[in-house]
């Protein structure tokens, strides 16, 4: 019997290994495919116009070739002229605009989404699917075909003008990206998997809907609220049509916006990628820290309490 | 659950009805208007008459838009599976392995920060022909004759493949990320006993971990095919604003509507914009439609 | 309430001051656009003017005679705000910022705001937009197929009155750079390159609603050294070459010349994969000359051919016979690898190609020049260089023809087409202009900022600084030297003498290796060639889309792709055709 017992736990072991070195070998192959383009963005960030130029492309640079220029220019000033002592590219007041308006929409789309989904994985009402729906389907539409009508709303809103100031373009930037059918959908999903025992529970201990949800849906669910406050983040950093619409003064615009146009040459119309992606380079760190800062709380899962599954 | 909720439920989703009547439904239901517009110049604000299906008509007549549908489906319907089926299988063999998760999580969370010119340069550079790495690699397993991925010469299949191998790439951080943090909620009771009934690994898989994951494996793929539907930004990304070899043989329903929607000078072309919108709001909408029938008997909350 | 006030202030002295101005001139904004002669309702308008600033102009009220003598004005003396939206980054406007810094010396109550928009489609967007709302710049930069845009939606502004004024303004304001110095709003237009003034004055009405600011033209770098070795061969047919392997720069080679050259210089190897490789040994490149943008070359060539593109009036006219046989024809040349595209090796530009030497020539914009010059450009690995470091010269766009309206077989390999053939060579590069909701005042002070922006030297010194061209053909004669570097200053003459030094000296004008020549020679190069093709520069008809075609940009983008299409081989030049139609008329 114990024989027995000990030949199926070297078997189970041997199994457990094999499986292991699987698992290892096939992470690290997708691992390797996922930072291709993410070395690529350090690699090209390190190169000169003259080794962006060469066909093949260098895949790798000895440090004797690094351009570390492309950073340190992205710091330096207008030498001569009028905008002399101003910094050739305003890496941080774009940086800083970037953030503002980042933390603004979020909370805003936290809130929206928040209530919403409650709404709708709670809540029974009438036209409820019906509405989700409806919600569901305008995410289907490009949001480009908005630009044109929300552009006017916004002008008739008096928030593009010649004397623009940063609260108007703050709001005309954040409030039309306050909600997201795509979390409220995530959220929704997650408060779904929340035991209706719960719920009762609390309606017998006399809990209002609010507090239900304040006391009992957010703490469970807040991993994926976190999740989705990261996500969400994020959005300003890859925005840039809007922004450029919206804005009647260069020191207003957001990071995408100074990494478009900033590095193409008057003369040839040539992009120096060298720097661009630099600045690109220098922008995600932001953003990797606030992933490593709050790496555990996204990563958590909705396990903690009280979740069924 | 209670049925007296409907006053109380419109309060929860005011805020979001609020702004998006102003910043969504506005537009779409103007986009809608414009779409029966004959001749419209914004820049004028000026039409020269009403058309019931004109836009439409002229839009399902363009051979141009018929490619649009071919591609956009086949995009949808190739890389949204294949890429949930290889999330989860990156979720799972996340879960399985004892050390180095942590790390792994990271380096398959970078995409999301990764900035999109780069991502374009390096998959242009990995599939050229002459020094690209997957040439590189089927010329050592063997493979004679390079193929030209995405080049002038490139053929309709390998520019697809090329553009699937990138869309799905695209979309498998955020799928990795959900997927994993809802394998973490899966109670280890539920392993520990198909451990005991010494399953395989795919049953396992088959029959503990998809139908707990089904309600979140249901939002993504839904918000997926919506993705998927929209598919605009790879296409430029691989191909730029020729969409591919021979010229707009690439092109998606999106970048149909982003050939007609800056020209706000010229008569009409709004409105063209406008009704190709509209046809993938309702090809949209029909497609989640169906998800959600078919899912609801097989999502388990 | 004070805002609403302000608003009825604001609009009051507005009104004030176009009665002001337009009292010396003549009438009504309309009427500016005829010849401005008499000022017969002067009277009514001046007294209907009574704010402040406007009571100086009664020595204006004696100019009734019809003979026509120097009007004085006086400039509106108000704090004036201008923005100005183009697209140079941050960092890349070192010049703009001092050339607008001394406008701003010169009026001291007028502030220019530049803003960049980054890029040409997120300005006109922008500006398109703004006109829906009535938030446009005073002025801006722009593509004529952009102006054409802006006409239509009524927003830009007919600067014709403002360059046939005769108003004589004096400098009162003792805090100005020229106090006491007069200026003036008319422009004597004969001193612009004549083919850039029909670019500007192309639309409905002829009248001008941009002026010409930052432009450019092709020309086509040549590989002296592999030219060097084949000269005797050259020289049997009949084409004039230096010792030194130098073409000549004021007569083109021609398309027929090509095709010869084709038999010398062009190599018959391939690689494993079946692609066309340079045969170092015989000095032979892969191809013969590549086009940089191949919506250029279809244009181009559409016109050395007299092949219908498009016209003026915005039809689409490439569905002809002759325009087909142009597409045959190239088909043939890239068959036989005399012309090529820098989609065969999966880039933008064939510059890179060139300097490796798979290629003998290259036609390209005159602002990209140092790209195809190989001793600044080398790569890591100087093995890639077939060649070597090569020596670049540039030489003039091939030509069908060497006069217009001229019968011509042009020959690929063996195979014949006729057509009727003119001289042809691009010009490209934007314009600047002023929009109709700009304030009368802001009117004058952006025109006056656009006439300093491209008088003689500021044009010279941006085309020194950037590679573009002058505007002006006074620039070409200009003697005031301009600062190009801490040591080095020049006049544009001088500037094109170097390289007419070097061409002289055959390549060998002995310069030392510190000489700050060296630095200007290439752009001096380009700069000469294209003040030979300057008679003979067609510009492209820009025109909005219609109801049932499209409008001159996408024309000019499907043109490229047309030709892409052909030299991959996905298309045959009927179907490349066929395709190209469908996208632009429907």
């Amino acid at each position: 019997m114990s024989d027995v017992f000990v030949i199926n736990e070297k078997a189970y072991r041997a199994k457990k290994i094999l499986s292991n070195v699987a698992s290892y070998a096939f992470l690290t192959l997708v691992a390797v495919i996922i930072l291709v383009p993410f070395y690529w963005m350090l690699l090209t960030s390190l190169k000169s116009q003259l080794l962006m130029e060469e066909i093949p492309p260098l895949l790798w640079l000895k440090p004797s070739q690094w351009q570390l220029s492309n950073y340190s220019s992205l710091f330096a000033l207008v030498q001569s002229g009028p905008r002399a002592g101003s910094p050739l590219f305003p890496f941080f007041t774009y940086l800083r605009n970037t953030v503002v308006v980042s933390i603004i929409t979020t909370a805003g789309t936290t809130i929206t989404t928040i209530l919403a989904a409650y709404a709708f994985a709670r809540l029974n009402f009438k036209g409820r699917d019906v509405v989700f729906a409806i919600l569901l389907g305008t995410m289907m539409v490009p949001g480009e075909i908005f630009i044109l009508t929300n552009f006017l709303t916004i002008a008739k809103l008096g928030l593009y003008t010649w004397d623009q100031t940063y609260g108007q373009v703050l709001i005309a930037m954040t409030v039309p990206f306050m909600t997201s059918v795509f979390y409220t959908f995530y959220l929704r999903q997650t408060f779904k998997q929340i035991p209706n025992e719960l719920y009762y529970a609390a309606k017998v201990d006399g809990t209002s809907d609010f507090g239900y949800l304040l006391r009992v849906m957010i703490p469970v669910a807040s991993p994926t609220i976190v999740t989705i406050i990261i996500l969400n983040s994020m959005g300003a950093w890859s925005a840039y049509v809007w922004p450029a619409m919206v804005t009647m003064k260069d020191e207003y615009r957001l990071v995408s916006n100074g990494l478009r146009g900033a590095f193409t040459d008057t003369g040839s119309g040539r992009t120096d990628f060298g720097q661009q992606m630099a600045a690109a380079t220098l922008v995600t760190v932001p953003l990797l820290i606030l992933f490593f800062t709050f790496r555990k709380q996204i990563m958590r899962g909705v396990s903690r309490s009280g979740i069924k599954g | 659950m209670e049925t007296k909720n409907n006053w109380k439920a419109w309060l929860y989703l005011a805020p979001m009805l609020l702004l998006m009547s102003v910043f969504t439904f506005y537009p779409l239901i103007n986009a809608f208007i414009i779409s029966f517009y004959k001749g419209f110049r914004p820049l004028q604000n000026s039409i020269e008459g009403f058309t019931l299906l004109g836009n439409y008509l002229l839009i399902l007549r363009n051979p141009l838009f018929w490619n649009a549908m071919k591609n956009t489906f086949v995009i949808a319907f190739i890389s949204v599976p294949v890429s949930i089926f290889l999330s989860l299988a990156i979720a799972v063999g996340l879960k399985s392995i004892p050390k180095l998760n942590k790390f792994f999580q990271t380096i398959f969370f970078l995409p999301y920060v990764t900035n999109s010119i780069a991502v374009g340069m390096a998959f242009a550079v990995m599939f050229h022909k002459n020094y690209g790495l997957i040439n590189a690699i089927l010329e050592r397993l063997g493979f004679a004759g390079r193929i030209d991925w995405i080049g002038g010469t490139s053929s309709w299949w390998t520019q697809m493949v090329a553009l699937l191998i990138f869309t799905v790439w695209e979309s498998l951080a955020f799928k990795i990320l959900v997927f994993t943090s809802g394998m973490q909620n899966i109670d280890k009771q539920y392993y520990d006993a198909a451990k005991i009934d010494s399953a395989s690994k795919w049953t396992v898989f088959r029959r503990i971990t998809v139908p707990l994951l089904s309600p979140i494996i249901l939002y993504i793929s839904i918000t997926s095919m919506i993705g998927a539907l929209k598919a605009y930004n790879s296409v430029i990304g691989l191909f730029g604003i020729k969409l591919g070899n021979p010229s707009n043989s690439m092109i998606t329903i999106v970048a149909f509507v982003y050939k007609y929607r800056a020209e706000l000078a010229s008569p009409g072309y709004y409105s063209y914009a406008a009704a190709s919108a509209i046809i993938l709001f309702i090809i949209t909408v029909v497609f989640s439609l169906i998800q959600g029938v078919v899912s609801k008997k097989r999502v388990h909350y | 309430m004070k805002k609403l006030l302000l608003l009825l202030v604001s609009v009051i002295l507005t009104f004030s001051i176009i009665g002001c101005v337009e009292i010396v001139t003549t009438t009504t904004e309309e009427e500016w656009t005829t010849e401005a002669t008499t000022t017969t309702n002067t009277t009514t308008q001046f007294t209907g003017s009574t704010t402040e600033g406007t009571g100086t102009t009664t020595d204006a009220l004696t100019t009734t005679t019809t003979t026509r003598p120097v009007v004085y004005g006086d400039l509106p003396d108000e704090e004036v705000e201008i923005t100005f939206w183009h697209i140079y980054g941050s960092g890349k406007t070192a010049l703009l910022d001092q050339i607008i810094a001394e406008f701003e010396g010169m009026f001291p109550n007028v502030t220019i705001t530049s803003t960049s928009q980054s890029d040409y489609n997120t300005l006109r967007e922008k500006i398109q937009l703004g006109i829906t709302v009535g938030m446009v710049p005073t002025l801006a930069l722009g593509y004529p197929d952009h102006f054409a845009n802006y006409i239509d939606a009524g927003a830009a502004y007919s600067l014709d009155p403002l360059i046939s004024s005769d108003i004589v303004y004096e400098i009162t304001d003792s805090a100005s750079s020229i106090f006491g110095e007069t200026v003036t709003t008319s422009l004597d237009l004969t001193d612009f390159v004549p083919s850039y003034l029909a670019e500007n004055n192309q639309y409905t009405g002829h009248h001008y609603y941009s002026v010409p600011y930052s432009k450019s033209t092709e020309t086509m770098a040549v590989n002296v050294d592999v030219l060097k070795a084949h000269i005797t061969e050259i020289r049997a047919l009949g084409i004039t070459i230096s010792d030194n392997g130098y073409l000549s720069h004021e007569v083109p080679l021609t398309l027929n010349q090509l095709n010869q050259l084709n038999a010398i210089m062009v190599s018959s190897l391939v690689d494993g994969a079946g692609d066309p490789i340079t045969d170092i040994a015989n000095n032979k490149c892969a191809y013969l000359v590549n086009y940089d943008s191949s919506g250029n070359m279809f244009i181009n060539m559409s016109r050395e051919l007299g092949a219908p593109y498009t016209n003026t009036s915005g039809d689409i006219l490439v569905d002809n016979a002759a325009t087909l046989s142009m597409l045959n024809y190239i088909d043939m040349m890239f068959e036989n690898r005399t012309m090529v595209l820098p989609i065969v090796w999966d880039q933008s530009y064939g510059s890179t190609n060139f300097i490796y030497g798979d290629v003998c020539m290259s036609v390209g914009s005159t602002a990209g020049v140092n790209y195809n010059i190989p001793a600044n450009n080398l790569p890591a690995d100087l093995a890639k260089l077939k060649f070597g470091a090569f020596a670049t010269d540039f030489v003039p766009v091939p030509q069908a023809v060497t006069a217009n309206n001229q019968a011509v077989t042009v020959y690929a390999g063996t195979t014949p087409y006729s057509f009727t053939g003119n001289l042809s060579a691009v010009q490209q590069g934007p314009n600047i202009g002023i929009f109709k909701a700009a304030s009368s005042a802001e009117r004058i002070y952006a025109w006056l900022f656009i006439k300093y922006l491209t008088n003689t030297d500021n044009t010279a010194r941006w085309a020194m600084d950037t590679g573009y061209l002058p505007a002006r053909l006074s620039a070409y004669t200009s003697e005031v030297p301009i600062q190009l570097t801490g040591t080095f200053s020049t006049t544009y003459n001088d500037f094109l003498q170097i390289s007419l030094d070097f061409w002289a000296a055959d390549g060998n004008p002995g310069w030392n290796e510190a000489d700050e020549r060296w630095d200007f020679l290439y752009k001096s190069m380009v700069a000469n060639i294209a003040r030979y093709q300057n008679e003979y520069y067609q510009y492209d008809p820009a025109f909005a889309a219609g109801s049932n075609s499209a409008g001159s940009a996408t024309a000019r983008v499907e043109a490229g792709y047309c030709l892409e299409n052909i030299i991959t081989g996905a298309y045959s030049p009927a179907t490349a055709l066929q395709a190209m139609k469908s996208q632009l008329t429907w």
